[in-house]
């Protein structure tokens, strides 16, 4: 026995054993990989799935309904839903340090900005081999990072432009509006032309990116690098300060905070237009019969797709790093993106990331639904950034600051935004 | 030295070992000893060869085979050379001869070991020293036996080495002998066999491997065999590590990532070094026959040269590999959770800021945490509401779920006060559970309650004050305005620190109805009043002179232009120094000793370590400087007359016992409408019920409700005057669940009745009215809007659905006090409202 063992020795120290040992390593490893990764193929045991979600605002709570669907299916691999605050900042802040702490998810529901910060950080599992035929391309793309696939999409989103169909005859070219094209909405009982989401929160930077590409800006391009110093981008944000501060000191065209707040400047008849989500359509109901005080926005609206291309929102399912049964979890996300699923969730008011959903004239849809999937057809996702939140702060104070400048930019504006794109620390200006 | 035995184990002739496996000799030497014809060309074919070694006595004899053949007689300089290889490592003490790879120089004195076979043989070998003559044609050079030794070069020395005697190298390899006659022979010189040796072999020459007789061993691992083994355990390794990160990071070997061009250029070069690294003639040697610089390097340097290139790069590329994201980006910071009240929450986000600054300098500017700061005193939120959920874990009691309806979960907390945190382990005591309040509490600033003053000529000092005596002096024309008691730890104090100032209970009532005149009468919501909220009014001017019992360092922030709340973050100008604007600092006052808790649920060691370390650092002089920045004090145990908890819940009680009573009657739309369904499950009328019962909890014992249900044509009367408590809400819970919503929506002449209803109570009539849709009647606005402005009644109006405040007919008939709601929120607007009113508004 010694003596084999020396020979062994002998023989495998040398480049030929060295080779040798290489070679079954990596087939070891090789063949070990799908156990450590995946665990495809392997039989889970049951239990419970964890999807952690920002809280459902739908009306008919279709998300859940369609988890009691799975449930009825699936006794072994019954599925619960976490509901988070529907504030985004306490859902990143919650996801995240859930992560972090390796507290129990299976699946996470991902807004579409945060998904390259889990993937890069390995808080979630690349979804590796799933179908990805009949999902809408641009919703697609939000789950793949750095080459690979971490995410499906759940539902995807794209702004509308809301207008009154009794006082626009023309839509406007982009966004905010021109001047002159708003001077003629700027009479009573109208008190502006145009609602936005101007105030600071993710919302402004939604409507300052559109409005840079409006111009035919960038803020950064596909590789990461910063462009906002581009004639186009400061035209972009020439046009935001216009719409707020316009010259001559009278009064902004461009009203409203945040989402609710420009759909009530819509619906009590302030404004002609309005950029929105689709999920505001249905919250612009008509006055109970009998009311002959309301003025009758709700008969008198239609939606458009954006003159230029929206960002793109929505969420994205990935199973978490920590997941105790990812082959089961990897199989709820793709019941929950199945062209069934997405049928029911479009009914209650999702934007479906299938093409057949919009197109299949069997399933129920709004009335907007061939303009919705031309906006997401055409919408642009933000970049695609392990930093993103701190992007969009930084990125947000700089608008700020060229608002309150005409559309100039501050000084350091490139470098600051570089910085945040790298998660280098930026401090926000008082 | 070696002798080359014929397979009859005759002297073939003569080999020397150059490497630790390896014999150079000549291709006719094994020709002869393989019994072939002596000039054959073709390479020898399974065939071994068996040595010696003479000098080495007791040494048994060992097999070779042939690795390298160039035959004998090819015309040139090449011709006649063979490299045997060893099957096994040469026997110890065999030592490999040194190489010169210089051209011998004429008159050089050489030896020369063989086995004379013709002239005076001898079977144990004999030296014969030379002499040398000098280049001849074909490269060789001419070597003379002297003529004073005993032997000369004949047969039987072919192959052996021509050693210098100066420096012992080996200088050639003799290979033409006459038998007989003139002493000269020919020797091939070694500078030959480098050159013939750097090249790439002829494949014709070379041993197909499946012709070799035995794999061959591993030769020992000394001189400049050490070097290529290295570089293959090198390419090795590389693989092997290129494998782990395919393992560790899958993503990295996709097609778009940055680091792909990086990947594929370390996984060649691997692959190729190792793969040419198997070959018998090394990557390093092809490279010095390639760039000719055997001439300028050693072959020993420039192998290591290489070797360190190399390994550099290989080096460079794992590098990149395994710490990719380091030298472009930063890291997912740690992220924290930190609570804190409305009051701080500007202050603490600076300060949070602050910190993530000092963790991105001292980290090449990418922060190690984030801090996510927020608050959840918020109006339409139960201040008890933090409490039972914190005593709880942040656990879902069926009814509530902190993480939807608070926020996220903390792993900070950041109250005002310590009574704070007693009243979370009090709840949890009561409850029968444990607390999840770490056990040390530390404080990290102190902050005395004080009194601001706006539009005051009195001197901020000169003089001891007390409570007692400010607030007398303040006098009854300055409005008087403290934080909501119910919602947060400064109006606690205040209320604790201001009734023990107070001489008896008339005092404390006379004291109330002043801070409730206050609100009312500059329309400003009393419940959920938060200090900085206050102070951000002050800062729009709407407060007027009047008196504010605020903490010290909100104050400062006031003063100094800083952000206050949600409503005011941005800056202005500072105060300091400006007339008009006084703070005083009572001699009997209380302390906000700011406690940083920590919760058991954080149990994860990289969110512990992180949540320490901002501990660490906010008691340290930088932590300590930012917080200074925000108007807070250094920190301070809690003095001895801070107020306990049950002081403070006794001051809570006697507040709710002497503020105002109210009388509320609230009118409920139950049209049709009301049925529709809501996100969340139920129905419009069901969140509704949800929200009157929250108010109903609001009530104190001597407060008295009316509920009115309103649609199709007219209202009903549910109940009349239902008292707080358990009995009158249960009452009033009991009429409510009969109720199913049908029918239009008679919403002005509803209004208009209950302006109308005569209240017994001496404070102004109070009417809510909720509704979700427009009025239906076709009355007109304008003659509702009269009848409330000739009423006595505070009208409120909460709307919701489809009826809306702004622009419309119920903010003429309302005013201000239209508040417009989702029915994700309207049950706790509805809830927050009635609080508000009950406490004295």
């Amino acid at each position: 026995m010694a003596r084999v063992l020396s020979v062994a020795k002998e023989r495998l120290s040398g480049w030929p054993g060295g080779l040798v040992i290489g070679v079954t390593a990596t087939l070891l490893a090789l063949s070990l990989t799908p156990l450590v990764r995946n665990h495809d193929g392997a039989a889970e045991p049951g239990g419970e799935l964890v999807i952690v979600s920002g809280q459902d605002d739908s009306n008919g709570q279709v998300r859940q309904k369609l988890i009691n669907e799975w449930n009825s299916h699936n006794p072994n691999h019954p599925a619960r839903i976490v509901s988070l605050s529907s504030n985004a900042d306490a859902q990143h802040s919650q996801m995240l340090a859930m992560a972090q702490a390796g507290d129990r998810a299976d699946i996470y529901n991902l807004d579409v900005t945060w998904v390259a910060e889990f993937a890069s950080a390995s808080y979630i599992k690349p979804l590796t081999g799933v179908n990805t035929a009949g999902f809408l391309k641009n919703p697609l793309d939000t789950g793949f990072y750095e080459g690979q696939r971490w995410a499906l999409p759940f539902n995807t989103d794209a702004g509308l432009l809301f207008y009154r169909t009794d006082l626009v005859k023309d839509l406007p070219r982009y966004l905010p509006p021109d001047p002159n094209y708003a001077r003629q909405f700027l009479r009573p009982p109208l008190t502006a032309a145009y609602a936005g989401q101007f105030a600071d929160y993710e919302g402004l930077t939604v409507n300052a990116l559109e409005a840079i590409w409006g111009a035919g800006g960038n803020v950064v391009d596909k590789d990461l690098r910063v462009t906002i110093d581009s004639a186009a981008t400061v035209k972009g944000l020439r046009r935001l300060a216009d719409a707020r501060y316009p010259p001559g000191g009278t009064l902004r065209y461009a009203l409203g905070d945040q989402e609710a707040d420009a759909t009530k400047a819509f619906t009590d008849g302030q404004v002609a237009l309005m950029r929105n989500w689709p999920v505001q359509f249905n919250r612009i109901k008509p006055a109970e019969s009998g009311s002959k005080s309301a003025v009758d926005v709700a008969g008198n609206f239609e939606v458009a797709k954006l003159p230029t291309p929206s960002v793109l929102g929505g969420q994205d399912l990935a199973v978490a790093a920590n997941s105790p049964r990812p082959q089961t979890a990897r199989q709820l996300i793709e019941f929950l993106t199945s062209p069934a699923s997405q049928a029911k969730l479009f009914a209650d008011g999702f934007a479906p990331v299938r093409a057949s959903t919009y197109d299949d004239p069997q399933i129920r849809k709004p009335r907007y639904a061939a303009t919705l999937k031309a906006a997401v057809e055409a919408a642009r996702a933000r970049p695609m950034t392990p930093h993103y939140i701190l992007f969009s702060a930084a990125f947000r104070d700089i608008v700020d600051d060229a608002i309150a400048d005409k559309g100039d930019l501050p000084p350091g504006a490139v470098r600051t935004l570089a910085n945040a794109l790298k998660g280098q620390r930026y401090i926000r200006q008082p | 030295m070696v002798r080359i035995v014929s397979v009859s184990g005759e002297t073939a002739g003569v080999g020397v070992l150059y490497t630790g496996q390896r014999i150079l000799t000549c291709a006719h030497v094994v020709n002869a000893a393989l019994e072939r014809d002596r000039l054959a060309k073709d390479r020898p074919k399974k065939a071994w060869v068996d040595v010696q070694f003479p000098l080495l006595p007791g040494t048994p004899p060992a097999v070779s085979f042939v690795s390298e053949w160039v035959p004998p007689q090819d015309g040139d300089e090449h011709g006649d050379l063979c490299v045997l290889t060893l099957t096994e490592p040469a026997p110890a003490g065999a030592a490999p001869a040194r190489l010169s790879g210089h051209f011998p120089e004429r008159g050089r004195q050489v030896d020369v070991f063989g086995y004379p076979s013709e002239e005076h043989p001898s079977p144990d070998g004999a030296w014969v020293t030379a002499e040398v003559k000098g280049q001849v044609g074909g490269g060789r050079f001419q070597l003379d036996s002297m003529n004073d030794v005993a032997h000369r070069i004949q047969s039987g020395y072919s192959g052996s080495p021509v050693l210098d005697r100066n420096t012992g190298r080996v200088l050639g390899l003799v290979s033409v002998a006459r038998a007989s006659g003139p002493r000269d022979s020919l020797s091939i010189p070694i500078s030959a066999w480098m050159r013939l040796l750097d090249q790439p072999l002829n494949p014709q020459h070379r041993l197909p491997r499946s012709d070799q007789p035995s794999a061959p061993r591993r030769p020992a691992r000394h001189g400049t065999q050490a070097i290529p083994s290295a570089i293959t355990g090198l390419g090795t390794a590389a693989l092997a590590a290129l494998v782990l990160v395919w393992l560790v990071r899958p993503s990295l070997f996709t097609p778009g990532h940055g680091a792909g061009w990086w990947l594929a250029a370390a996984l060649f070069l691997a692959v190729a070094i190792a793969t040419a690294s198997s070959h018998r003639q090394t990557l390093l040697d092809r490279a010095r026959a390639l760039f000719r610089w055997r001439q300028t390097l050693q072959p020993k340097r420039t192998r290591r040269l290489l070797a360190l290139a190399t390994s550099l790069v290989l080096a460079s590329a794992v590098a990149f590999v395994l710490w990719p994201r380091a030298a472009q980006a930063c890291p997912v910071a740690t992220e924290l959770r930190v609570l804190t009240t409305a009051d701080s929450e500007q202050s603490v986000t600076a300060v949070a800021a602050a910190y993530e600054d000092s963790t991105a300098r001292a980290n090449g500017g990418c922060p190690t945490a984030h801090l996510h700061v927020y608050t959840t005193e918020k109006p339409g939120t139960d201040p008890k509401e933090l409490t039972a959920a914190l005593a709880r874990g942040w656990a879902d009691d069926g009814k509530r779920s902190p993480l939807r309806q608070l926020g996220a979960q903390p792993d900070i907390w950041l109250p005002g006060s310590t009574r704070d945190v007693d009243a979370v382990t009090d709840t949890a005591r009561k409850s029968a559970l444990r607390s999840p309040i770490e056990p040390r509490t530390t404080s990290i600033a102190s902050s005395p309650i004080v009194l601001g003053r706006f539009g005051s000529t009195t001197p901020a000092s000169g003089r001891v004050t007390t409570w007692h005596q400010l607030l007398a002096q303040a006098g009854v024309p300055r409005d008087l305005y403290r934080p909501d008691p119910d919602g947060s730890a400064t109006g606690r104090l205040a209320t604790r620190v201001t009734y023990a100032s107070q001489p008896d209970a008339t005092a404390e009532r006379q004291l109330e109805q002043r801070i409730s005149d206050s609100f009312s009468g500059s329309d400003i919501p009393q419940q959920g009043a938060s200090g900085t909220g206050l102070l951000c009014l002050a800062r729009s001017g709407i407060l007027g002179e009047s008196d504010v019992i605020i903490a010290k360092d909100a104050w400062s922030r006031y003063v100094n232009g800083l952000p206050l709340s949600a409503n005011c973050r941005g800056r202005t100008k500072p105060l300091e120094g400006v007339a008009g604007q006084v703070v005083v600092h009572p001699t009997d006052t209380v302390v906000l000793d700011y406690p940083f808790v920590s919760f058991t649920w954080t149990r994860s060691p990289r969110l512990t370590a992180a949540r320490d370390a901002v501990l660490q650092w906010l008691l340290s002089p930088p932590g300590q400087q930012a917080l200074r920045g925000q108007g807070l004090d250094a920190p301070t145990r809690v003095p001895a007359n801070q107020p306990t908890l049950s002081e403070l819940d006794n001051a809570l009680q006697r507040y709710h016992a002497v503020k105002p009573p109210a009388d509320i009657l609230l009118a409920v739309d139950t049209s049709g409408s009301m049925d529709e369904k809501v996100a969340g499950g139920g129905t419009r009328f069901d969140v509704v019920k949800r929200g009157v019962e929250d108010s109903l909890d609001q009530m104190g014992p001597k407060d008295r409700v009316t509920l009115w249900a309103f649609y199709g044509r007219g209202h009903r009367v549910l109940i009349s005057r239902a008292p707080g408590g358990y009995t009158g809400r249960q009452q009033v819970l009991a009429e409510l669940s009969k109720v199913q919503p049908s029918g239009a929506t008679p919403l002005y002449p509803t209004i208009t009745a209950a302006v109308a209803v005569p209240h017994t109570v001496t404070v102004a009539p109070i009417v809510v009215v909720l509704t979700d849709g427009e009025d239906t009647t076709g009355q007109s606005a304008t003659n509702v809007a009269g009848s409330v402005r000739a009423s006595k009644a505070q009208l409120y109006v909460v709307a919701t659905g489809e009826a809306r405040c702004g622009a419309g007919p119920l903010q003429d008939i309302a005013g201000k006090r239209c508040y417009a709601a989702d029915f994700g929120s309207v049950d706790r607007q509805l809830a927050n409202l009635f609080a508000a009113l009950w406490g004295g508004n």
